[in-house]
């Protein structure tokens, strides 16, 4: 050891670099709420009320306060029932998958975990295509499908969560029973596709490409507080998450309690994952590719990776409905699930050629 | 070397069998000096060799033979009956039909309409069967599964001579049960019809008539079809495109609709209807909720029966009719519609306006759009008149089920 | 700082004892080698020692306080640890790795006082020149760096490392050691490691644990442990051992036979 002026002298030039990093995710993360901000302005101008843009705000500005300014009922109908809780809905539900994504890869230590890779997008569908097919198409049913979707969620939760519980709890067999449960709900889902009807059957497919169509306030509101109950206490635990990333030993030795972490951080992910699903169907990609973005541009702290890889997941989704809704001429939407993909995978196929040096 | 020669050998013969086997099937049954002209000193041999013979195991003709013989003669002037289906298909026939299997639900109910036999009916697509209430009397037929998933196995055992696939959709899997039938069996008739199109029904019904003896019968069901179709098709031609009412349809999820190219549009049209969607890109497109209110069409159309399962010939009580139509008439910001306003926000249910009863719902389409062009149309005596005498089933849609609402 | 004591240690997997009544104590400034062949149940020891594993019988003290009272983040500030495996990978940089040594009394924010402890680890290691990269652009002797340093930020009065030379070249070898050695000294910390190099561990080694199997073959300074007996008996290896350097070391010569006999040959 050589204390002294050397060592001070290093100590803070790597401080300041510390320092410089740490602006850069904070810019990062105030960018990504400015693009967020700006998407949102424009997604609620757009649809095929054709409504002026000065309408659209003045009808948001009279839902808030009554009577202070003049427009038309029905602009302010459109506005408050058709596309805010659309537009927040999908920033909800993209923030929410981007998250669980995110706990889920570092706590598994696995760059291709997310919701739908350990069977649990795949265990909703199956959920409600069982809902569907024993007959809870009719009017009111659809909260039967709702909840069905939900339930199975949390058995597939529960299912990788003992199994891997059973061989030891490691990260490998996580993922491996969750690969398993991923087969065995999409068998089952293909099975139950096979003795449906036509119509269940397209009722099944919307649940596969998964939409933010059948939003409303109500179910913002579930996905939302969910959202508004977990993500704080994940924020709050964002040293355990990059403990956990490092190793179940290395986490240990660090203090954090390993397998009831585990444990919770799983559920918590499934359920805020669940929360969404259950009303949008299967969002494959963005739980898995924000985490990979925000990664790649701010690296693994999940300090900030939490909510940037949120609110890239949030832009991701409503960018992908306004194009969902816009790029078709007419008023015709297309499911924003494919959307994403779509626009998601060349974003990331670029990001990934161009710089690898995520860690990962 | 020799042993190439020998699989040469096995290939020809096990081609040739099916040639050998049985009684040649693109010959007329009697037609001695094969000429493909039944004559009537011809059909006299047949006749005498069968008596003669007393039908027994060894015997040139048998009985089947010779009533298809008796059969040809009387019916097509002891020629072969050429027909082509919707599919451009031609077809000789030698032989009437006996044993028929259908996979098309609109077909068995068109050859109801022609009051074909039922005993010569022995399979039945699983849909059909499903539908217990409307075709109670082939609950004993063999059930052939879906074109889908058919049960092919099932449709050779029982020998058929003639089955019926749909010409225009699911063309796919059509085509495949007709390639692996006839390769099966190259004597079983392949025969394929849409049954439920507007445009050709009437031209269809015209070729099951022949291809079934029913000519009478065909000529009678067209009758009171076009009857009925003319009568909307006479009023609608005097209509601009300014006077037909601006419509909405809805598919049984909400905001889903349907455009051009689609039937339900064709039959919007067809009653003086203008769709308000026609022109998105897909034929059954999910549209943005708010895009019907700044459409504001005049009449809502709203589809039930299969997926909103309730009404149809299953009968049931009005309840979710109404609960559905007050559900949709309370949508946020519907008040606003022209529709709701009036009062005018209907259901229909699928199986008048989909299948081969689309005369039906197309003539309540008309009702519910000008009702005082077509005061007199009554759709509702139709559908009673059509089921007592073409159907001949006991079932009086105005009392017994609900098909529509209000 | 504080006394380690272990005590009548035993752990066993399922049914399979892997550890059997381990006693010994570590004071505090010293290094403690723990020798023994593959399988012998170093690492064992170690991670029941860290309480990764919870022992079957006995006890580990810190002072006079018992482990199993402790909860882990207290733990976390008693003891370090180095895993044998370290990761290859990971989305964090160095010097978010090291701040991370510093979990144990982190809330949220990192504190200047975390900083400063970690820039003190990373000049003991010289491991500052790449606090940005991450692992996988680093040779297996800076990994290894990066995690005793990660340990070193931890700032505990006892780290225990497992084979903490195993991937490194002679140089950084005797590098990490002379460092362990001088924290140990200077700042009073009680060092714990797994080590297979005999040489190495006598000459870095205050007090030297020989593992047989599972129990503790013998404990005590260098000098008086490592023999030709115990290098036959622990390694089936025929070795004369030197003293002429101030520590001992250990010269093998060849596998022990099937039909050699108790005595070791002379050397040549």
């Amino acid at each position: 050891m050589t204390p002294g002026h050397a060592t001070a002298a290093a100590g803070e030039g790597l401080r300041q670099e510390y320092a410089r990093l740490r602006q850069k995710k904070v810019r990062f993360i105030a960018a990504l709420l400015l693009i967020l901000v700006v998407l949102a302005g424009v997604s609620v101008t757009i649809g095929s009320a054709n409504l002026s843009m000065a309408e659209s705000y003045a009808a948001i500005i009279a839902g808030i306060f009554p009577g202070a300014v003049d427009v038309p009922e029905i602009a302010q109908v459109i506005v408050w029932d058709y596309r805010l809780h659309r537009v927040m809905f999908a920033m909800v539900a993209g923030f929410g998958l981007a998250i669980s994504g995110s706990v889920m890869q570092g706590i598994l230590r696995n760059p291709l975990a997310s919701p739908f890779t350990l069977g649990i997008s795949s265990a909703a569908t199956t959920g409600a295509a069982l809902a569907i097919v024993a007959g809870a198409g009719v009017a009111g049913g659809e909260y039967l499908i709702v909840a069905n979707a939900f339930l199975f969620s949390l058995i597939a939760t529960f299912a990788i969560y003992a199994m891997a519980r059973y061989r030891g709890m490691g990260a490998e067999s996580m993922i491996l029973a969750g690969i398993a449960l991923m087969y065995l709900f999409s068998a089952i889902t293909a099975l139950l596709q096979y003795f449906s009807s036509a119509e269940q059957l397209q009722e099944v497919v919307f649940w596969v490409f998964g939409s933010v169509d059948k939003s409303s306030w109500l179910k913002l509101g579930v996905s939302g507080s969910v959202l508004l109950v977990f993500v704080p206490y994940l924020l709050v635990r964002a040293w355990d998450l990059n403990a956990l990333a490092e190793g179940d030993e290395v986490a240990g030795s660090l203090g954090v309690p390993v397998d009831r972490s585990m444990a919770i951080f799983m559920f918590i992910a499934s359920l805020i994952t669940a929360g969404i699903i259950c009303f949008t169907g299967t969002i494959g990609f963005i739980g898995l590719v924000a985490p990979h973005i925000t990664r790649m541009a701010i690296g693994g702290d999940h300090r900030a990776l939490l909510p940037a890889s949120g609110l890239v997941g949030a832009a991701l989704l409503l960018g992908a409905d306004c194009a969902a809704r816009t790029l078709i001429q007419g008023a015709t939407i297309i499911p924003v699930g494919i959307v994403t993909i779509f626009l998601g995978v060349p974003f990331f196929l670029y990001l990934f050629m161009r710089r690898r040096g995520s860690g990962w | 070397m020799k042993r190439r020669i020998l699989l040469a050998l096995v290939l020809a013969a096990v081609l040739a069998a099916p040639a050998l086997a049985g009684p040649d099937a693109a010959a007329i049954p009697g037609d001695a000096d094969g000429d493909m002209h039944l004559t009537r000193a011809e059909l006299a041999g047949a006749i005498l060799g069968y008596l003669r013979d007393g039908g027994s195991a060894g015997a040139a003709t048998g009985r089947q033979d010779v009533q298809d013989a008796a059969c040809v003669y009387s019916c097509w002037g002891g020629t072969p009956l050429e027909v082509t289906d919707s599919a451009g298909r031609e077809t000789v026939m030698v032989r009437p039909l006996r044993r028929v299997v259908v996979f098309n639900g609109e077909t068995l109910e068109t050859l109801r309409s022609l009051d074909f036999e039922t005993e010569r009916i022995v399979g039945i697509d699983k849909y059909s069967m499903e539908k217990s209430a409307f075709f109670p009397e082939f609950q004993d037929a063999e059930n052939v599964g879906s074109i889908w998933s058919p049960d092919l196995e099932r449709v050779v055992s029982l020998r058929p001579d003639a089955v019926f696939l749909y010409a225009t959709i699911s063309t796919g899997a059509c085509d495949e049960i007709q390639a692996k039938l006839q390769s099966s069996d190259p004597s079983i008739r392949i025969f394929r019809f849409d049954c439920y199109k507007p445009a050709s029904y009437m031209d269809e019904v015209e070729t099951v008539g022949a291809i079934t003896g029913r000519e009478e019968e065909a000529a009678r069901f067209a009758a009171f079809y076009t009857g009925i179709m003319d009568r909307i098709a006479g009023e609608v031609a005097a209509l601009s495109e300014g006077d037909r009412v601006p419509v909405y349809f809805e598919y049984y999820d909400e905001y889903k609709t349907v455009a051009t190219g689609s039937g339900y549009d064709e039959k919007i049209r067809l009653a003086g209807g203008r769709n308000l969607f026609a022109d998105e890109p897909a034929e059954y497109p999910n549209i943005e909720p708010e895009a019907v209110i700044a459409a504001n069409p005049s009449v809502v159309i709203k589809l039930v029966g299969k997926k909103l399962e309730f009404g149809g010939y299953r009968g049931g009580d009005a309840a979710p009719f109404a609960a559905l139509q007050h559900q949709i008439m309370a949508r946020p910001g519907w008040w606003s519609l022209d529709a709701v306003q009036q009062q005018r926000v209907y259901l229909i249910h699928s199986d008048l306006l989909g299948g081969a009863q689309h005369f039906i719902g197309t003539a309540y389409l008309a009702e519910w759009f000008s009702p005082e062009r077509f005061a007199g149309l009554d759709p509702g005596t139709l559908h009673r008149q059509y089921l007592r005498e073409f159907q001949h089933l006991a079932f009086d849609p105005l009392t017994d089920g609900i098909f529509v609402y209000p | 700082m504080v006394n380690l004591t272990v005590e009548d240690l035993c752990f066993s997997y399922g049914t399979r004892r892997v550890l059997d009544g381990i006693s010994f104590a570590s004071e505090p400034g010293t290094v403690t080698g723990i020798v023994g062949s593959n399988g012998c149940g170093k690492t064992t020891l170690l991670r029941c020692i860290d309480r990764l594993l919870v022992p079957s019988s006995g006890r580990v003290c810190i002072g006079d306080r018992d482990m199993a009272s402790l909860s882990r983040r207290e733990i976390a500030k008693a003891i370090a640890y180095v895993p044998q495996t370290a990761a290859t990978r990971s989305a964090l940089t160095v010097y978010e790795i090291l701040l991370l040594g510093r979990r144990p009394y982190l809330n949220w924010s990192v504190t200047a006082a975390d900083e400063e402890e970690v820039a003190r680890a990373m000049a003991c290691f010289g491991v500052g020149e790449f606090a940005f990269r991450h692992l996988h652009e680093l040779s297996g002797g800076e990994r290894q760096r990066v995690m005793i340093a990660r340990a070193i930020a931890q700032d505990t009065g006892i780290i225990l490392l497992d084979e903490p030379t195993s991937n490194l070249d002679l140089h950084h070898q005797m590098g990490v050691l002379e460092v362990l050695a001088s924290v140990a000294n200077e700042d009073n910390i009680s060092i714990l490691m797994a080590i297979h190099d005999l040489n190495l561990a006598a000459r870095y080694c205050d007090e030297i644990i020989v593992l047989k199997d599972g129990t503790a073959f013998g404990t005590g300074s260098p000098a008086a442990l490592f023999t030709p007996e115990m290098v036959r008996e622990i390694y089936g290896i025929h070795a004369v051992v030197k003293h002429d350097l101030g520590a001992p070391y250990v010269v093998p010569l060849r596998v022990v036979g099937p039909d050699d006999g108790g005595e070791t040959p002379a050397g040549p």
